[in-house]
């Protein structure tokens, strides 16, 4: 029996939180503004509103399992051969994208901070303090992030409000100027991925019960929304439409532009500790996710012992891709596509899996009573 | 068996600890401040033979840090050196062969772009400084009039021991006299990128006494107060530091095509919206003799409507000053509420018509729109396709544009009223 441990409201809503803000860190914003141009905050806005589907969706199928996770759950309802495949799906799900994550933020950390520092250490690095953390567990996990989400928040609204002497309006016109269904079909698939739907269903008894959890869930998702589209607006505002698509970086980008007077300025440093908060700790909780779904399927006793082997594999996986360009498109055009199986399609059959086992269930009793 | 576990606990207490130490010595790329030479300003100049030419201006540490005896004090605090090389980035390499500290770029202030380089396109030292991640971009780029070599080699800042002082104390002065603008890497990136007007870049240049003769010829010209003909490196003027900074290079795409003197700048942030403040000279409506100075600001930001007509696009802007008198040479009393309004009145007239000068210069030289009135013409578009493919140029050159000042001297300075001396009242 795995003992995940409880955590509050706060706690969990900033776990979830920290987990779905991981990327605004990265490239993704730029290749929102690069899809949906000046109305890239209506693509967000409409990511978020997709991102709440997709939790609802999860909600619906935790609602009718409550007594387990959605590791069991998928073995109740697909049966032992299916039902551990579709775990395996989860699993694998949790390692590449650890696996993605662990090289893409040691290769921000190398752009940003650390040019001569070699990528193999940052990496080491990055895989030592998620294994450690897992090794504390999830509910240490959890309130480092309760913690660590006050300075993080800080962090954001600082960044917002300095750069606001920066914001041109004008930049947002021509308003209504790309069609939302040709984004739609040519790119929003791309941003809609969300891990933390299935994360909270795998470690769904550490919310104590199902309204935490499906409270702590649609709150995660709808404040990770709102930042992300204040931050792609301010993208826009503040750079152009053009100039926010080139960058690696955008959040790093716009903490260079800080400057109050003569004296306060280079202060993208300070932002770049709240963002390695963040790096950090979706990296132990994507961790977590992965071994603790491989123990359950494998109905092991604990996760700890598969922590190592989990690691090293996700870092061997990291270590391929030859540069950054590489681990980019891998991401973007492989990913997030094929991530959309373990995180929308399985957990969307198992839930109409789960109506229809419903459905006959209770058709079987009206004709078992009408027999009596 | 329990002191024995004990131990091992130790040693591994030990082991971990040492391995902390080992590695919280500092990163690996950790420099020291000794270790570097600081880069306060870049020069890019085309040398022959398809050479580049860059220029640096290196802090000299040791005359900060010295805090007496012999050696640093005394030592400039500045150093600027040149290197020639085929391509811009390998004199980079080649200014350590005679440097001991590696160069760092984290606290470059400036670049400069020599004229016949700013004339060649600038775009590709705009990517590279805005890829480079010590180098950033809000620093200052600035045209030089000439050569960048020349104006970093002679600019010795007499009142600043360090150049990156002397620039970010100048660019404040811009906000007092608006004969430049402040441009920096990000500014020019984002109307090249994201816009269709020209961008433009202040201007600098050095003083050059051989130049007498066209100073002549520009005072000769110049008969009216509110124009001030100069640029970077003609200003009539006697000492002082050698560098210049007034004019504005305005370029075509990422090629320089032209300059503004400083007034035809003034009016140019005006339009533009950017004007902080200005002091303002016209001659005085009743003696032809006498001037009037007024220290003006721009009280908002100007209204700028735009309709598109079937004959063309129609431009509207209405720009807003406001300040305080600073000088009546002739005594007479403008400060009176009917006098004042008159005074107003021809002044915004005087202003209105330097705007349409320097409108019909910008369409004339072929400069494009450097007013950024494409910002405000996005809002009649509804697709991002018309947006791209706007020939932003054809319909400014084709546009009707019309400026109107309002102008109100709120204040008068700290005298109400010019009383005439009393002789010239005995007369």
């Amino acid at each position: 029996m795995i003992r995940e441990g409880k955590f509050g409201f706060a706690e969990g809503v900033s776990l979830l939180l920290i987990s779905n803000l991981a990327t605004i860190y990265l490239v993704e914003p730029s290749v929102a503004v690069e899809l949906g141009k000046n109305m890239a905050w209506l693509m967000a806005l409409f990511t978020m509103v997709v991102m709440l589907l997709e939790y609802w969706i999860i909600i619906s199928l935790m609602k009718r399992h409550q007594d387990t996770t959605i590791i069991e759950a998928s073995e109740q309802l697909l049966g032992p051969y299916l039902g551990i495949l579709c775990n395996l799906l989860f699993a694998l799900y949790f390692i590449v994208e650890e696996a993605i994550l662990i090289r893409r933020y040691g290769e921000a950390l190398l752009t940003a901070a650390l040019p001569t520092t070699p990528i193999s250490v940052i990496m080491v690095t990055l895989t030592l303090a998620a294994i450690i953390s897992c090794y504390y567990g999830l509910e240490t996990i959890a309130r480092v992030s309760r913690i660590s989400i006050t300075f993080i928040f800080g962090g954001i609204f600082i960044l917002f409000m300095a750069v606001i002497s920066y914001v041109d309006v004008t930049n947002l016109y021509p308003l209504w100027s790309v069609n939302p269904l040709k984004i739609i079909a040519e790119g929003q698939y791309k941003l809609i991925i969300l891990s933390e739907g299935l994360l909270a269903a795998v470690i769904f008894h550490s919310f104590g019960n199902w309204h935490n959890f499906r409270s702590v869930g649609l709150l995660a998702i709808s404040v990770s929304g709102i930042i992300r589209t204040t931050l792609i607006i301010l993208l826009i505002l503040a750079l152009g439409v053009e100039l926010a698509s080139e960058k690696v970086l955008p959040f790093f980008n716009l903490s260079r532009l800080v400057s109050f007077g003569r004296f306060f300025q280079r202060a993208e440093s300070v932002f770049l500790l709240t963002w390695a908060m963040v790096g950090f700790l979706k990296l132990s909780i994507t961790l977590y996710a992965s071994t603790v779904i491989l123990a359950r399927t494998f109905r092991l006793q604990d996760y700890r012992p598969l922590l190592w082997a989990v690691s090293l594999l996700c870092f061997s996986i990291s270590i391929i891709p030859p540069d950054v360009e590489t681990i980019g498109t891998l991401n973007l055009n492989y990913f997030t596509v094929w991530g959309l199986i373990p995180t929308i399609v399985l957990p969307f059959l198992l839930l109409v899996v789960s109506l229809v086992r419903k459905r006959e269930r209770k058709q079987k009793h009206t004709s078992e009573a009408g027999n009596q | 068996m329990r002191d024995k576990a004990k131990e091992v606990k130790l040693w591994i207490k030990i082991v971990c600890l040492l391995c902390l130490i080992s590695t919280s010595i500092g990163c690996m790329g950790a420099r020291e401040t000794d270790q570097l030479a600081f880069v306060l300003a870049i020069g890019f100049d085309k040398a022959d033979n398809n050479q580049q030419e860059v220029t640096i201006t290196i802090a000299n540490t040791l005359a900060f840090s010295s805090t007496g005896g012999s050696g640093g004090q005394d030592a400039p605090s500045y150093e600027t050196v040149s290197v020639k090389a085929p391509s811009a980035w390998e004199t980079g390499s080649l200014f350590n062969s005679f440097n001991s500290r590696e160069l760092a770029y984290m606290h470059t202030k400036l670049f400069v772009i020599g004229e016949e380089t700013a004339k060649d396109g600038i775009e590709k030292y705009l990517t590279a400084i805005s890829r480079f991640r010590e180098a950033r971009g809000n620093s200052s780029l600035y045209i030089c009039k000439g050569k960048a070599k020349d104006f970093l080699m002679n600019n010795k800042p007499v009142l600043e021991t360090s150049p990156a002082k002397q620039i970010e104390l100048i660019e404040n002065t811009s906000k007092i006299i608006g004969y430049f603008p402040v441009t920096t890497v990000n500014d020019i990136l984002k109307t090249l990128k994201n816009l269709h007007s020209s961008p433009i870049a202040g201007l600098v240049g050095i003083h050059k006494t051989g130049e007498d003769e066209q100073v002549e010829k520009l005072l000769r010209e110049t008969t009216d107060p509110l124009q001030e003909p100069y640029y970077a490196g003609v200003v009539p003027r006697t000492g002082g530091n050698k560098a210049e900074f007034i004019g504005t290079a305005v370029f075509n795409d990422d090629k320089m095509v032209g300059i503004l003197s400083g007034s035809e700048t003034r009016t140019m942030l005006l339009l533009q919206g950017d004007l902080t403040s200005s002091m303002y000279n016209i001659r005085d409506p009743k003696y032809d003799n006498f001037n009037i100075a007024v220290n003006l600001r721009q009280a908002r930001k100007p209204e700028i409507r735009i309709n598109r007509e079937a004959d063309g696009v129609k431009i509207e802007e209405t720009v807003f000053l406001e300040g305080e008198f600073i000088a009546i040479e002739s005594g007479e009393d403008y400060e009176g509420v009917e006098a004042k309004r008159q005074l107003e009145q021809t002044f915004s007239r005087e202003v209105e018509k330097q705007a349409r000068e320097l409108i019909a210069k910008t369409k004339e030289e072929n400069y494009g729109d450097i007013f950024q009135y494409d910002r405000y013409y996005r809002k009649e578009l509804r697709t991002w396709e018309e947006w791209k493919n706007l020939n932003w140029k054809e319909i400014y050159d084709e546009a009707e544009i019309n400026v109107i000042c309002k102008t109100n001297i709120r204040r008068p300075g700290l005298l109400r009223q010019t009383l005439p001396i009393l002789r010239t009242e005995k007369k």
